[in-house]
Parts: structure tokens; sequence; C-alpha cells
């Protein structure tokens, strides 16, 4: 069985390579890493990762953004939210443009990985 | 919300995730023989980061060297980042310790701030000190890598 491939979207190498390496650890395939929304949006369709892992406080267009470009162009895409901003109002945000989950930064692992679990069988029957 | 609150709250982000995320305790200390605040403002490693919204602030780390190539190192699993990415790592440290403290203002208050992408300056480069008519209130900090010293400039929406 094949594992299920992420693409990370987050301007910080600290944030990139935490989630590899608690990801790789656990059946996933971290397969591209984007610096930013842009370069998210695009990577995106050269390489249609199951899931994305996208922070909300980027340089240039923020997470939400993204998101909603992403959502856009593949209405079936999977996308987990990151943010240091983790009020009510920020998961009001999620929720408004369609998304389901958001995790805080600095997350604990086992909320990462219950989190990605629950968007891998997002969708499955 | 008064003006207390804002400061505790950060108080607390900077020892509680400091701790969670590099492994050092911060103690808090009087800093009336550091030197002046303007000297602090404008030299070695710093991160500025804003809020906007319910909050408007300015937040600046002024970083001694050994503390941010600590910071930095434990960050990226024991090695120094290269100069490239040096920032990156300070930049993503105060996104996370502001993001806490401005996620628990907003969830006390029932209101809105957001937080700008951070900025780093190295030694030599200047800091735009328009936003010191703010309030202001400075938090310092001794660590066994050195100082930190925090300064908050910051009004409410509506004063």
């Amino acid at each position: 069985m094949e594992n299920t491939t992420i693409m990370v979207v987050d301007d910080s190498p600290f944030a990139s390579k935490q989630i590899k390496d608690i990801v790789e650890e656990n059946g996933y395939e971290v397969i591209g890493y984007a610096k930013n929304g842009e370069e998210g949006v695009r990577m995106y369709d050269e390489l249609k990762p199951d899931i994305v892992i996208l922070d909300i406080i980027m340089p240039g267009i923020d997470g939400l953004e993204t998101a909603q470009i992403l959502m856009k162009n593949n209405p079936k895409v999977k996308i987990l939210m990151l943010s240091s901003l983790c009020d009510t109002g920020t998961l009001e945000e999620v929720k408004g443009i369609g998304l389901k989950f958001l995790i805080p930064k600095p997350w604990e692992d086992d909320v990462l990985l219950a989190t990605l679990e629950m968007l891998k069988k997002q969708g499955e029957k | 919300m008064s003006d207390v609150d804002v400061i505790e709250l950060f108080d607390k982000a900077f020892y509680e995730v400091t701790k969670k995320l590099v492994k050092i305790d911060f103690e808090k200390t009087s800093d009336e023989r550091e030197k002046g605040e303007q000297s602090l403002l404008n030299q070695g490693c710093r991160e500025l980061i804003e809020t906007k919204g319910s909050v408007n602030s300015v937040v600046v780390c002024q970083f001694s060297e050994e503390l941010y190539r600590f910071i930095t190192t434990a960050m990226n699993c024991g090695e120094l980042p290269s100069e490239d990415e040096l920032h990156l790592y300070l930049n993503e440290y105060m996104n996370i310790i502001c993001g806490f403290a401005v996620s628990q203002m907003n969830n006390l208050t029932g209101t809105k701030s957001r937080l700008s992408v951070p900025e780093y300056f190295q030694e030599g480069e200047l800091l735009d000190v328009s936003f010191q008519k703010k309030q202001r209130q400075r938090i310092t900090y001794e660590s066994k890598y050195g100082a930190l010293h925090v300064f908050l400039f910051y009004s409410f929406q509506n004063d």
C-alpha cells in the first residue's frame, strides 16, 4: 500500500522539518515544500499530494487565501491549516472558507497525526 | 482589558513557549542597570512583529548573540542554521510566541487582533521608531545563554 503523500506550505524551515520528521515515522511521505502561497499553488498542480499542510501567516498571499485558491481549482483537495494564531476567531475564519481542521503551533505530535488520519479518511467510503 | 493583562499574556508566552520550544528557563529581571532603550532597540540581532485589530502593537525583541545562536540551533536539531536561514528560525520563534499571546488575548476578550509576518534586523540595521508614541513596556529576561529584551509598544483600538 502506498504512503499518503503530503505537501507542506510554510515559510518556516523549522516547521517543515518538524512535520517531515514526525509524519514520515508514521506512514506518510512528504513530497514537497513550498515557502509561500504562490509557490504552494504551483507545486500542488505538479505534485497532486493527498494532503496539504498549510500555514496561515506567510509572506505574500496568506494561508487562508491560498486555501481558497487551491479549493477553487481542486474541489477535492484535503487541507490541514496550521497557525500560531489559533483563537476562536481564526477557527471561525477557517470554517468560514469550508475547512474543518486547524491546529496550533507549536503542535502536539499526537494531535497532528490524529488530524491527518481524519483528513485521510475524509471522502472515503 | 488592562495594560497589565497585555504584559502578563506576553510574559507568560515568552516564558512558557521558550521552555517548550528550546527547553531553557527565562528569569525575569530588573533592567535598571542595562543600557538605554534606544541603544538596545538599534543594536545586535532583533525581531519585530506587529499586531493589528483590537490591540495595535509592535513587539521588538533584542537577543544576545549567544542566546539567538542557542535558540536557532535548538530549533534546527542541534545544528546552527546557515546565515541564509538563520532569520527564518528566529522569525518562527517570534511568530509562535506572539501567536500564543495574541490567541489568548483574543479568546479572553472576545476581540480580534491579527499578527504580521515577523521581520529580522541584524547588527547595523535601524528600526523605524515611529511606533514609539504608543504605550510602552519592557521585559528583560536572563538565561544561561544571555539576555532577551522584549519591548512592547501598544494601544487599544478604542483609545
